[in-house]
This record gives structure tokens, C-alpha cells and sequence, in this order.
């Protein structure tokens, strides 16, 4: 096993625990909907959701690297160049996130000045992380992109897909920049953080997972490297040629011109087309493949990767997503139901499935398969999907009440609370939050367990031939 | 736009993009099986867009921009399931022999 | 067939992420422009000595904000610089206390507690103001914010957040500030509504 795979061994593990910070800290902050005073001035609402939010942001960036370090050197047949460099940089990465969340807890928030943001919290959505944090990631990314190009010129080859990824790695890293921003004028700040966050998660994380899933489609399914390039084009053409302007529909509302309303709600319109090209893509693959795959977990995380995507970012997507209608439904629960959606189908079940895939490497198991991962799978999307649409009728409801009827007010916030609708939503979020964490605790069983029993077993046989 | 057009029109939209996935859904699995019946049930969803689509232009608040956008994208849609299957077909045929040995 | 030569997609990824990257790039030049203070969509620091308000444009057939008069911020006048720098300090407070992990600003942020693009002309202010004694909007609002979690309102309680009396200050002429960007109509019927 090279260097680079255990790194990746240690990522990916690092990433499933974060993977169980977020989920604990997601059933955490669905209390606070039901009881408004829950651990009131000792850790509020939005201490418990920068640790969601920020470890999702983490636990899948973890996972990226992971898949990276494990595929790159089989891809280039040779060590990873820097990998000692990278794996200084895993333990300085988990120790940063380490710190910064006890300090988001013990600390909570500073004075308003700049020692705040330098050191406690800078308070701006998934990048709260103080200043000296984001110089720590933003190292660890800038030795990521060294070891991938180093390793690149080292073997003398880059490769399509390499050659996407490392297209890819340079508005990544220049993005996040933004995470050290503190504009004064709201609308400048909010300007600038969407080309960070929906650049990232809308477009660059979007080739980067595509990059992922080539290589994992080539050691699962035995794919050709000309058709995966080929369909790795396609791809980047269509997110990007939709996606980048597709920015433009978190402008309707910031203060910026209004042409965005037209611009952001068209392209915005068309990013669900190449999502149905993926899910044609991924039937295609399934039956062609006639089911006959040894690594039935990675298989079925992958169909759950298309369907989701297609469905979570899509669809959820495309009812909320024209000018008329967000009007309305913008900064509600109907938001989070979408987000959680799409950050599940595009991302999550994208890094699971490439677990399982490097599990049965590493393991060299000869067949991936059981009763836990089936459970796992089955209670993780029923979650999920209960979530959603637990939020998805809170969110209409408050749309409906809160922002149609009400306007938006205080007083029709408040009055929101009482709804049925909107309560009997978040109620049923919080629960099926429960079915999700239980598919997460049996997830982390599967994980330690899948595909150790035939190398077991061949122990066995060696050992009493042996004997 | 009045609050009940608001949840109306939403779900309308959603449905559209919904009907287009089952529409890719049954025609992929129909091609893969040749099974007739699922590719007329895929057309049958594509039916059901084109109705929604038309519900949309009638019976919602949108600008005539938006509308005219949904009818080109109901079309457009119409289109992907069997121009990326014969891609996909294509690119498979002439590449089929190219394995990588990637251990 | 030249669309199964990856070089082909290669080529069309390449040129229609160009394309794209160069609209946005000219677009956000524009638009940076619109959202300075001052610029057209975004009103100067010093708005805060001046009345806002938010009316239904026919034309526009949106929300807009109106900007007129004199309405001093805790009974003085700012200048230019004062004015951004009071600003500049609310903004650090709003970000040191994670406001938005709780509340949305142009409805961006957590949706766990209001919007607060417009709080500044909520009617609450001056409805609830006898309550406790406050003359003013400014004062309420200063008030509230040195002591949110003495406030319950209805079952939603904000927690003390240790805001001394110049931060809450400096926040509150953010609020009034940010209430007077013109935000294409976000949040709908705000005013009109709760006058139904």
C-alpha cells in the first residue's frame, strides 16, 4: 500500500467521525425548534449550528482528500510526491478543527473586534472558523494541490481526469480566500461569500466529486478510461455552463441589480438537465453491468448519488428556484429541506460510496456485501428522506404563513410558531433525525466489519495448512 | 402572487422536474429490458410533464418569460433520454475492448 | 464520431466554462459598483440620520425603500466617517456573536430566529416600546439587545449575548442601514401586510 492510500485511510476515518459530530450536533439544534430556552446562555442555537454545519463542510472536504490520496498514486503508478509534507499537515488539520470547536463551545463569542475573528469566531456561515483556522486549511489545500501537481510532473503524465482535477484545484483554493473577508457593507460580504460557497459547492465540488466518481466507476464497474473521460467532459461542460452563472440566484435579494433575476433564475432553470443525463448515465451502467457488481454497497451509494442529486438538488432545486416563488420561500425551512437534500445526493452518498470501494481494497476482500449495509443504507435515506420532507412542509407553511400572509414580520415569525403545519414539520424533522443517526450507528458497524470475514477466513486456511 | 398560487405553482414546478426524471427512469430501464411497456410508461410520464406544463402556463402567476423557459425545457427534456442513451451506446461500442488494468 | 473523441468534450468544457467565467467576471464589475455605499442600490453610511421607509412601487411592481428627511439615530447627527465608523463596528459585533447562525440578513444566514433585513421598521418596536418603559425605536432596540433573554416573545426566547450598550448601538445603526437596501422587493409586503 503506498504512503498515500494509508493517508487516505486516516482521512477517510477522520472524515466518518466528523460525519457523527455533524449528526449529533444536527439532532442537537432540532431541539431548539421545539424548546426555544434549551440549554439557553449555555450553548445557544448557533453554537450547535456552526459544529453542523462547519463538520459537514469538513467531513466531506476529508473525504475528497481521502478518495484523492487513495486513487492518485494508483493513477500514477508511483508515490505520491510531498506525502510526508501531507501527512504533517492530516494531524495539524485534525488539531485545528479540534481546537476551533472546543473554542466554539468553552469561548463561544469575543468582543466585536478583530481579535474575535482572528481567534473565537468570525461568524460568517461555514467559514466561522477563526482567521488563524482558515490559514491552517488554506495550508493543507495548497499542499494537497502541491502533491497532486508535483506528482503529476514527477511521472511525467497527466491523465484526463488528473488534468480536470488540477484545472479544478486552482479556483478551489483562490475561492477561499473569502474566508478571511469581513466587509462592512452586508451586501458586499454576501457578494463575495457566494462566490465561495456556490462556486465551491455548485461548481468546483461538483467536478471534484465527478473526478472521484470516475475513478471510483473505474475500479467498481471496470470502465473504460476513454468513455469515463468522455463522460468527464460532459460533465464539467454542462455544471459549469450552467452552474456558473447559475450563481446568480443567490443575488436576487442582496442588494444587487435586478438584472440577477433573470440571469440567476435561468440558469438556475437549467442545472437540473445534465443531473437527468447522470441518472440516464448511472441506469445505463447498473444494467449493462447486469447488477453483477462484487462491491454492492459502493454500487448502490452511487445510484444513491444520481437519484439524490437529481432529486435533491433538481427538483427540491427547481420549485423554489424561480424569482416569483423565492421571493417567498428565500431564508426559510424550505431552504434547509433543499439543502439538506442536495448536500446528501450530490456529496454524502458520494464519499460513502467511495468508501466502501477503498474498504474492499484495503482489505483486499473478495466480496462486499452483508445485512448491516443494506440497514445502514436503508435507515440513512429513510432519515434523510423523512427530514426533508419533514421540512419541506414547515418550510411551505412558512412561506405560506410567515412571508405571503404575514410579510415577514416579528410579530408573523412568532405567530408561525403556533401553526400545526410548521411545527408538526420540525416535530417530524427531529424524528426521522433519529432513524437517520441510527442508520449512522450502524453504518460505523458495517464499516469496521464489511469485507474482513473472507481475509479472515483465508488466515484460517493458510494457518491450518500450515499447521 | 397570493399565497396559495405561491405552494401551487412551486409544486407544479416540482412536479415538472419530478415527471422528467420518471420520464429518464422507465425510458433507461425499458431500453436496458427491451420492455415495451416501460417505455410507453415513460412516455405516459413525459405525457404528464407536457400537462403540467401546461397547467403552469394556465393556471400560475408567472412572468411569460418563465413560461416560455418551462415549454422549451419541457421540450429539451424530451430529448435527453434518447440522445444520452444512443451517446452512451456509441461510446461504449467503440471503446468496449479498452480495459484499464488499474491494480 | 467526433462526439465520441473526449477531445471534443474537452474543447467544449474548456470554452463553455471560458464563456461563462468571463460574463460573471464582467457582471460582478458591475454589480460591485451597484452594492458600494453610495452606489445604486445600496445607500451611504449616513442614511442612518435620515427617515427610512418601505412602500409598495407600482411601477416596479416590488417593495422599495424611500429615503427621506431627517430622523436622527440616538439623538445626534453622524457625520461621513463617524457614521462608518460606527457601522464598521456593528458589523464586527454582528460577526463576533454569530448573529447569523440564528438570523438571516437579506435572508441569508440561519433560519432559526427572524429575518432581519428590515427589523429596523418592524412595527413590534413601537407597539411593545410601553412595555418596557423605552421611548424610541433606537432606545427599544438598544434595549432589547443589552437584554434579550429578559424579553420572551411568546415561546421564542433570544439569549444574553453580552452586548455591551456601544455595541448594541453600533448594531442597531446597522439594522437602520441595512433596512434602506434596496433588495428587489425582499421581504414582500413587509410594511403592508401587518397593516391588513
Amino acid at each position: 500500500m503506498y504512503r498515500s492510500q494509508k493517508l487516505a485511510l486516516k482521512y477517510l476515518t477522520a472524515a466518518i467521525v466528523l460525519f457523527g459530530v455533524m449528526t449529533v450536533a444536527g439532532l442537537l439544534t432540532s431541539i431548539y425548534y421545539i424548546r426555544s430556552d434549551f440549554l439557553l446562555n449555555v450553548l445557544n442555537f448557533n453554537t450547535a449550528k456552526i459544529l453542523h454545519i462547519d463538520t459537514l463542510i469538513i467531513w466531506i472536504l476529508m473525504g475528497f482528500l481521502g478518495s484523492i490520496y487513495w486513487f492518485l498514486p494508483l493513477e500514477m503508478e508511483r508515490e505520491v510526491a510531498g506525502i510526508g509534507l501531507a501527512e504533517v499537515l492530516f494531524w495539524v488539520f485534525c488539531a485545528a478543527v479540534t481546537i476551533v470547536a472546543v473554542v466554539f463551545i468553552v469561548v463561544q463569542y469575543g468582543g466585536g473586534n478583530e481579535f474575535s475573528l482572528w481567534f473565537i469566531n468570525q461568524g460568517r456561515k461555514y467559514v466561522e472558523a477563526p482567521r488563524w483556522a482558515a490559514i491552517g486549511i488554506a495550508l493543507v489545500l495548497a499542499v494537497f494541490i502541491y502533491n497532486i501537481i508535483a506528482t503529476s510532473l514527477k511521472a511525467r503524465r497527466v491523465t484526463g481526469i488528473t488534468g480536470v482535477l488540477i484545472a479544478d484545484m486552482v479556483p478551489l483554493f483562490v475561492l477561499y480566500f473569502d474566508a478571511f473577508a469581513a466587509p462592512t457593507d452586508m451586501s458586499i460580504d454576501l457578494f463575495w461569500w457566494w462566490w465561495l460557497v456556490h462556486l465551491w459547492v455548485e461548481a468546483t465540488w461538483e467536478i471534484l466529486i465527478a473526478c472521484i466518481m470516475a475513478w471510483t466507476l473505474m475500479h467498481l464497474l471496470h470502465s473504460s478510461r476513454r468513455i469515463i473521460e468522455n463522460w468527464l467532459y460532459v460533465e464539467v461542460a454542462l455544471v459549469l455552463g450552467t452552474g456558473i452563472l447559475g450563481l446568480g440566484h443567490h443575488y436576487f435579494w442582496i442588494g444587487t441589480p435586478s438584472y440577477w433575476l433573470a440571469i440567476g433564475g435561468f440558469f438556475s432553470a437549467l442545472e437540473p438537465l445534465p443531473l437527468l443525463g447522470m441518472v440516464i448515465h448511472a441506469i445505463y451502467d447498473a444494467g449493462t453491468q447486469h447488477m453483477r457488481v462484487t462491491n454492492k454497497p459502493a454500487f448502490y451509494w452511487t445510484l444513491a448519488e444520481a437519484f439524490g442529486n437529481f432529486i435533491g438538488a433538481g427538483v427540491w432545486g427547481f420549485m423554489m428556484t424561480l424569482p416569483q416563488i423565492n421571493l417567498f420561500s428565500h431564508g426559510t425551512q424550505w431552504t434547509v429541506s433543499h439543502a439538506h437534500f442536495a448536500f446528501w445526493g450530490a456529496y454524502a452518498c458520494g464519499v460513502l460510496a467511495v468508501l466502501y470501494l477503498v474498504l474492499e481494497q484495503a482489505r483486499g476482500a473478495e466480496e462486499m456485501d452483508g445485512a448491516a449495509w443494506k440497514w445502514s443504507f436503508a435507515l440513512l435515506n429513510t432519515g434523510l428522506f423523512g427530514m426533508v420532507g419533514g421540512l419541506l412542509v414547515a418550510g411551505m407553511a412558512q412561506a405560506f404563513y410567515g412571508r405571503a400572509i404575514g410579510g415577514s414580520t416579528l410579530s408573523a415569525f412568532l405567530s408561525l410558531q403556533h401553526q400545526p403545519w410548521y411545527t408538526e414539520g420540525l416535530w417530524t424533522r427531529m424524528i426521522f433525525g433519529l432513524v437517520f443517526a441510527g442508520g449512522y450507528v450502524v453504518l460505523i458497524f458495517d464499516l469496521l466489519n464489511i469485507g474482513k470475514r473472507p481475509a479472515i477466513a483465508r488466515e484460517r486456511v493458510q494457518q491450518a495448512a500450515a499447521s | 402572487m397570493t399565497p396559495q398560487a405561491l405552494i401551487f405553482s412551486s409544486l407544479l414546478l416540482g412536479a415538472f422536474v419530478l415527471l422528467a426524471g420518471l420520464y429518464g427512469l422507465f425510458y433507461s430501464i425499458g431500453t436496458l429490458r427491451g420492455a415495451r411497456y416501460l417505455i410507453t410508461a415513460a412516455y405516459g410520464c413525459w405525457v404528464l410533464q407536457f400537462l403540467v406544463t401546461l397547467s403552469i402556463i394556465m393556471l400560475t402567476p408567472l412572468g411569460s418569460g418563465w413560461k416560455i423557459l418551462i415549454v422549451a425545457s419541457c421540450l429539451v427534456y424530451l430529448r435527453i433520454p434518447p440522445v444520452t442513451w444512443r451517446h452512451l451506446r456509441q461510446l461504449h461500442g467503440l471503446h468496449e475492448g479498452g480495459r484499464l488494468n488499474i491494480r | 464520431m467526433y462526439t465520441q473523441d473526449p477531445a471534443f468534450w474537452r474543447a467544449g468544457a474548456i470554452s463553455s466554462t471560458a464563456v461563462m467565467f468571463i460574463v460573471l467576471i464582467v457582471l460582478t464589475i458591475d454589480s460591485l459598483d451597484a452594492i458600494r455605499p453610495g452606489g445604486s442600490h445600496v445607500p451611504p453610511y449616513d442614511v442612518i440620520n435620515q427617515k427610512i421607509g418601505y412602500r409598495f412601487d407600482s411601477v416596479r411592481n416590488e417593495d422599495v425603500p424611500t429615503i427621506s428627511g431627517e430622523d436622527r439615530l440616538f439623538n445626534r447627527h453622524y457625520t461621513k466617517a463617524e457614521a462608518a465608523r460606527l457601522l464598521s463596528k456593528g458589523k464586527l459585533v454582528i460577526q463576533s456573536r454569530a448573529c447569523m447562525d440564528c438570523h438571516t440578513f437579506f435572508g441569508n444566514g440561519a433560519y432559526y430566529a427572524p429575518d432581519l433585513t428590515k427589523a429596523w421598521l418592524d412595527p413590534i418596536w413601537t407597539a411593545w416600546g410601553p412595555m418596557y418603559g423605552a421611548k424610541r425605536r433606537d432606545e427599544a432596540m438598544v434595549d432589547f439587545l443589552m437584554h434579550s433573554d429578559r424579553f420572551p416573545l411568546g415561546n421564542r426566547i433570544m439569549p444574553n449575548l453580552g452586548i455591551s450598550e456601544d455595541e448594541a448601538k453600533a448594531v442597531v445603526a446597522y439594522l437602520k442601514w441595512m433596512s434602506a437596501v434596496d433588495a428587489n422587493g425582499f421581504p414582500a409586503g413587509f410594511l403592508s401586510a401587518s397593516a391588513r
